[in-house]
């Protein structure tokens, strides 16, 4: 996964990403669209709210009869104010308060400067991956109260759903990876973009849909009220169209810069997570070889670039944030210049001065939020490349075609098969194999040889680079992956081992296999006495790793796992390598029944295996160079595997 | 409100979650945070220095504008002082002229640019400052965290589980910085705030004071009737995440399993299902929090609204201001709109304060979930350390012995019985036995991974936990079944357990392992990048760096366990004879199932259900243990084992 470190996002690309995401957001484009409104809702409630000071202080503080006031009202506050024209100082006064108990229990609000907005953020680390937690609960409003709490929890909602859809897609698309792609993976960081990459989706889909427009919105109402309420302030309407463009403008100078840090912080981030989880899951080494000191040390280190990297990112946000300051207060003081004069000349009231204030602050905010819109845009879309890195990069699926086999296969067929790593490493070079149900087939060679490899081919998990691999006549090519997998059981190597019970472990190709085959499956493997000596029996949860299991269970519970699953074609890469000999014996001649309904691929370094095998196939140096029975292969007083086989008894005798 | 509290899920930790408990965690954090006290006290500092001119220009340049130019009152002397203008025009007058107002806005421009060149930009640095001081904890916090991970026995990490570790590592952890800012600085910095406002507007009205005084307990209140709740949510919250990070990284790391039985849908539907409890948990304890943050403002939305009416009034009424020989320097003597402005405005500030902090109190519910989390880890002791007084192991000299040695991972279901051998230097010893015997655990327990239930193991005599652990392991090379490489060169992976071993000393030990020949034909040799799982080399090859890695220790004893396992019969037989002739002198203990290997041996333990059924060579035990006998009859699938 580590094959593409992020880079800065041209203009162009964001653009397509952006496209995209949207793409992933569509189904919820209704609710989006209700959000859109109660979001509309919340800022024209906001957008009323300076007014009511304005009559508590032009007609109680300053004592002026309402209809005196040189500024009009606007029609959307004219309501409130027919109310309260004539009454006493005290009737208004109550009034306002009767109100504000009102609005304090609807929207949370009854001033500018008496405001509550729902939100439920949680207090962040100061690094990355810590703050995308609270933006995969991205949700607010702009008011309290019961609308607030109403909206807060709506968007609460959408934004869960369209996280928990892109983490459930990402997370299958990496289980549909192929292994090969995932051979230099680092898991730490896959982990890092299931958890907190995706939640980017949720910041995109507002930032596009619903952020803009409700800016818009504020910016039309702000201006249309000035031009309405202030016309004998000419300047005041001058400002409130210029102010916008001049923020933005100011906004934008400083985005490049701060995405580029953003993005070095998120890698950084990655690292740390890796070198955790590498200490983590190898414990065992790093204590047997005292390496703990220094993986400390290690883990620090990164640590350190980590928060240095994010200090330098909110370093450009607190330069930006300045530069806005100075753009934002240069024109307030114009403003104030202005408003001064007008007072004076009783042009405007005292409580005018506050709303203009309120409004100015209003308008400079939402200016701001827009030039930041395309930064944010930019800075979440880092986060959705990762995304789409992952979702991009070709799968198994693709590389395999939609034929299904009608019947349980019995035959398989590798034909002058070559192959070679990514790294530029040839393990294979013209192989041919031919195997059907009812045989067991040693692959046998020196280590390096290239054994596993060929197995690897048989199910597909590889593809070869010339020649081609068939199931009974069809090109593996041409089958669902499906398919493959229903008739071709692998167990591998080092065995895994997956934090959950026995049962399930064993179960896992076969989820619904009844408990008959399960015990059996684990009583030929030899695991039948051990699990129902677990605590409790078949259903003890083994841990992460199967920790508590020593290797040899382990490989044997791999090993039921292969057997449980009635692939006809069972491949086993050394599963004895773990075993002591009592208990491989006991395992090849419990095979040995198996053998009736199933094609066996051993590879194996043992004798005693090798002998019961009705085939061998000796590799060495990517090639299959001999294939017969053993007694055939022995008889043959020069042949490769005689030399082979003659060491290592030679050895023994 | 008792409904919406009522559902949270209940965790048999509930009695923990006391508001002691919390103040307990709190107190924890205190040797994370004295490191950093001095720039604490700076910050403090810093922070009140700021507020009180902050508060000073305030009161001048409000005057200046809402009682001058707004009102048209006659503004205080200090200003007029300042400005060097006439108090006959300014301070002893009923109304202030046109003209006089006029004249105002330019002094009234600069004290405002003094103000806000002086309180924003000093905000921007002073959080930024707080931001420095808050990772340098952070950063203390994850060190010592990773330590005592990394210092955790085996039977610590059969059980837990490694995404858990990230999640706290990373997340939790975090929290420290939070439970600083929010327990420690902001109450400081709130309280300080809600006090100088109550000081402030009493100079005002006394009744002001009152209604800011009357805020708090109504807050307190609600404070104590949603803590338990909210604490209860987050745990459920961060515990269902953790759980879904621990298993997207155990699905990656097993997916070769997990495709090859092709159970990646079925995979994918417990993935919902984890997904799913993980978002549904931070909903509800999301939206507590916004239940709590709501009604909260209702309290102090309330005393707004009731402080607001009482300037209003006040004002209207033209009272005196109840401080006039203080306030009558700035303007304030009376109640005119310039009182009204600057009372209500402090008001506010003063109960915005309350609420920012029963808000921060809210929050450091989850803070304080976190950090229990993390204090789970730094509590455990390792069950492994050095005994007071142990002393460093420096070499052996006479051997080492098992003695009477029985232990279990749960010590009621033992895996060793009573084992009792001998091993001097200068010769092979082979642990012999059937799959899940115990074989391993043996080993374990003479590197100290884990201690003896019962008995002991001794080096010259010296029982091994009367010396120091990380002595015990430098004396100690260790070449295992799983071949566990990490991200690096195939040089650092090599030299991983001697990290000042030189490249030369690296090649002869690679030599020793059989592994030169194929390192030096890589592309890039000792210096090509291994993967994390290091898929490029085949097992047999892993094995042999695995030996070359024990091989360049160079202590005096080694442990194989089953290195040679992926070896084919001739490679084994380079590897073991080279290795021999390495060993003079040395301790070597072997786990092995190979005939070939285990007659090579000086000495053979013979292993069963975590009991030695017999000790001795391969000769003599063949001679006369029958059980030993049928065990290597097994393993040629014949008779003739002779």
């Amino acid at each position: 996964m580590r094959t593409d470190d992020v880079q800065a996002v041209g203009p162009l690309e964001t653009l397509s990403l952006l496209g995209r995401s949207l793409g992933l957001v569509w189904p919820y484009l209704p609710r989006v669209f209700v959000k859109l409104l109660l979001s509309l809702i919340g800022v024209s409630v906001v957008l009323i709210l300076p007014w009511p000071l304005k009559v508590l202080v032009d007609h109680v503080v300053m004592d002026m009869p309402i209809g005196e006031s040189p500024t009009l009202y606007p029609p959307y506050v004219q309501p409130l104010v027919h109310l309260l024209e004539g009454m006493s100082p005290g009737g208004i006064v109550a009034s306002v308060v009767a109100i504000s108990i009102v609005g304090i229990a609807v929207i949370g609000a009854f001033r500018s400067e008496a405001r509550d907005a729902a939100e439920g953020e949680l207090a962040e680390g100061l690094d990355t991956a810590t703050r995308s937690e609270n933006q995969a609960n991205t949700s607010a409003s702009s008011v309290g109260g019961l609308v607030g709490l109403f909206e807060y929890r709506y968007q609460l909602r959408i934004t869960h759903r369209i996280n928990h859809d892109l983490r459930t897609r990402l997370y299958r698309r990496l289980l549909a990876q192929p292994m090969t792609r995932f051979a230099d993976a680092s898991i730490g960081d896959a982990v890092y973009r299931v958890m907190y990459d995706t939640p980017s989706i949720s910041r995109v889909c507002y930032d596009i849909l619903v952020t803009p427009l409700v800016s818009l919105y504020t910016l039309v109402v702000v201006i249309w009220t000035t031009q309405y309420s202030f016309a004998a302030v000419p300047s005041l309407v001058l400002v409130a169209s210029y102010a916008a463009p001049i923020v933005l403008l100011a906004t934008l100078l400083m985005t490049g810069i701060t995405r580029r840090r953003s993005i070095a912080s998120r890698q950084a981030g990655a690292a740390t997570t890796a070198r955790v989880e590498e200490g983590m899951s190898n414990i065992a080494a790093v204590q047997a070889l005292g390496a703990n000191e220094r993986q400390t040390r290690a883990f620090g280190k990164d640590s350190a670039a980590s928060f240095r990297r994010f200090r330098l990112f909110e370093l450009m946000n607190i330069l930006a944030a300045i530069l806005r300051d100075f753009v934002t207060f240069g024109l307030a003081f114009y403003l104030f210049f202005e408003i001064a004069e007008a007072l004076i000349d009783n042009r405007l009231s005292a409580g005018d001065y506050t709303v203009v204030f309120t409004f100015f602050n209003q308008f400079a905010g939402t200016a701001a939020a827009l030039g930041a819109m395309w930064f944010n845009l930019q800075n979440s879309v880092a986060g959705m490349k990762r995304v789409f890195d992952v979702l991009d990069a070709p799968v198994d699926a693709g590389a395999h075609g939609e034929q299904s086999l009608t019947d349980r296969a019995t035959r398989v067929t590798v034909e002058n098969a070559s192959f070679t790593y990514p790294g530029g490493v040839r393990a294979l070079t013209d192989v041919s194999l031919d195997g059907r149900v009812g045989e067991m087939i040693a692959l046998v060679g020196p280590t390096g040889a290239g054994k596993t490899t060929l197995a690897y081919l048989l199910p597909g998990f590889i593809r070869p680079d010339s020649g081609r691999v068939t199931i009974d006549g069809v090109d593996l090519g041409a089958l669902r992956v499906e398919t493959i997998r229903r008739n071709v059981s692998f167990v591998f190597q080092e065995p895994v081992v997956f934090d959950d019970t026995v049962r399930a472990n064993v179960a896992l190709g076969r989820p619904h296999a009844r408990e008959e085959d399960v015990e059996a499956a684990l009583a030929t493997a030899g695991a039948l006495d051990f699990a129902l000596a677990l605590p409790e029996g078949l259903d003890t949860r083994l841990g992460q790793g199967g920790a508590t299991l020593s290797v040899g269970q382990k490989q044997r519970l791999a090993i039921a796992r292969g057997l449980v699953s009635q692939a006809p074609i069972l491949i086993l890469d050394e599963p004895t390598a773990a075993l002591d000999p009592e208990t491989e014996n006991a395992l090849v001649n419990a095979l040995q029944d198996e053998l009736r309904k199933r094609l066996l691929i051993v590879i194996a370094h043992r004798l005693s295996t090798i002998r019961s095998a009705d085939r061998v196939a000796f590799v060495e140096d990517g090639r299959v160079v001999e294939t017969g029975s053993h007694e055939e292969l022995m008889a043959d007083s020069d042949g490769a595997y005689r030399r082979f086989v003659e060491l290592q008894l030679g050895s023994v005798a | 409100m008792t409904d919406l509290i009522a559902d949270a899920p209940a965790t048999g930790l509930d009695e923990r979650l006391g508001f002691r408990w919390v103040l307990h965690i709190f107190l924890r954090t205190w040797p994370f945070i004295r490191a950093s006290l001095v720039h604490f006290v700076y910050f403090l500092a810093l922070s009140g220095a700021l507020a009180l001119v902050t508060l000073f220009l305030a009161f001048i340049v409000f005057g200046l504008v809402m009682t001058g130019i707004v009102a048209a009152d006659p503004i205080g002397a200090i200003p007029v002082a300042i400005w060097g203008l006439d108090p006959d025009v300014y301070v002893n007058v009923e109304q202030l002229s046109d003209v006089a107002r006029r004249e105002l806005i330019w002094p009234t421009l600069i004290s405002a640019m003094v103000l806000i060149g002086t309180a924003f930009p000093g905000g921007r640095a002073l959080y930024y400052y707080s931001i420095w001081i808050f990772q340098q904890v952070n950063q203390r916090m994850r060190l010592e965290l990773i330590e005592r991970l990394q210092a955790q026995s085996l039977a610590f990490h059969a059980s837990a589980r490694t995404g858990d570790a990230i999640y706290r590592v990373y997340q939790d952890s975090a929290m420290v910085t939070g439970i600083v800012r929010s327990i420690l600085l902001e109450p400081l910095m709130f309280i300080g705030r809600y006090l100088l406002g109550v000081v402030v507007v009493a100079a005002f009205d006394p009744f002001l004071a009152l209604v800011l005084g009357l805020t708090v307990p109504p807050i307190l209140y609600l404070g104590y009737r949603f803590s338990g709740p909210l604490r209860r949510r987050f745990r459920h919250a961060r515990e269902t995440n953790s759980a879904l990070t621990s298993w997207i990284q155990e699905s990656v790391l097993g997916i070769r399993v997990i495709k090859a039985c092709h159970a990646e849908a079925a995979r994918a539907v417990d993935f919902v299902g984890h997904s799913r409890a993980a978002l549904d948990a931070a909903f509800r304890s999301r939206v507590s929090l916004t239940v709590f943050g709501i009604l909260a403002f209702g309290v102090v939305g309330l005393a707004i609204l009731a402080a607001e009416t009482i300037a209003a009034l006040r004002s209207n009424a033209d009272a005196a201001t109840f401080a006039q020989w203080i306030l009558v320097g700035y303007g304030y003597a009376v109640w005119n709109y310039g009182s009204f402005y600057m009372a209500t405005a402090r008001a506010n500030e003063g109960l915005g304060s309350i609420r920012a902090l029963i808000s921060t109190w809210g929050r450091a519910q989850d803070m304080a979930i976190g950090l229990g989390r993390v204090f789970e880890i730094l509590d455990l002791e390792p069950d492994v350390q050095d005994a007071p007084g142990a002393r460093p192991l420096t070499g052996v000299r006479q051997g080492v012995s098992f003695e009477a040695v029985t232990y279990g991972y749960d010590p009621s279901r033992p895996v060793l019985h009573d084992v009792s051998f001998e091993v001097s230097p200068g010769s092979v010893t082979a642990i012999v036995g059937p799959t899940g015997t115990g074989k391993s655990t043996l080993m374990s327990l003479l590197l100290r991974l884990a201690d003896p239930d019962h008995g002991r193991i001794a080096v010259d005599g010296t029982d091994l936990r009367a010396l120091t652990v990380a002595s015990i392991r430098r004396q100690i090379a260790l070449a295992t079944q799983e071949n566990i490489l990490f991200s690096a060169s195939v040089l650092d992976n090599i030299r991983f357990a001697n990290p000042e071993a030189t490249p030369e000393q690296v090649a002869a030990a690679a030599q020793v392992a059989c592994a030169d020949a194929f390192v030096e034909a890589l592309p890039e040799g000792y210096e090509t990048p291994l993967g994390e799982r290091a898929t490029k080399l085949s097992t047999g090859q892993r094995q042999r760096i695995v030996i070359a890695r024990a091989v360049v220790k160079d202590a005096p004893v080694l442990i194989l366990d089953e290195p040679t396992a992926a070896l084919d019969a001739v490679t084994e037989q380079r590897v073991l004879a080279s290795l021999k002739a390495w060993g003079e002198q040395r301790c070597v203990f072997l786990i092995t199932h190979r005939l070939s290997t285990i007659r090579e041996a000086d000495q053979i333990v013979y292993l069963r259900e975590g009991r030695v059924l017999g000790t001795g060579t391969h000769d003599e035990l063949v001679a006369g243990n029958d059980a030993y006998r049928s065990f290597i009859e097994a393993e040629l699938g014949t008779a003739s084992a002779h």
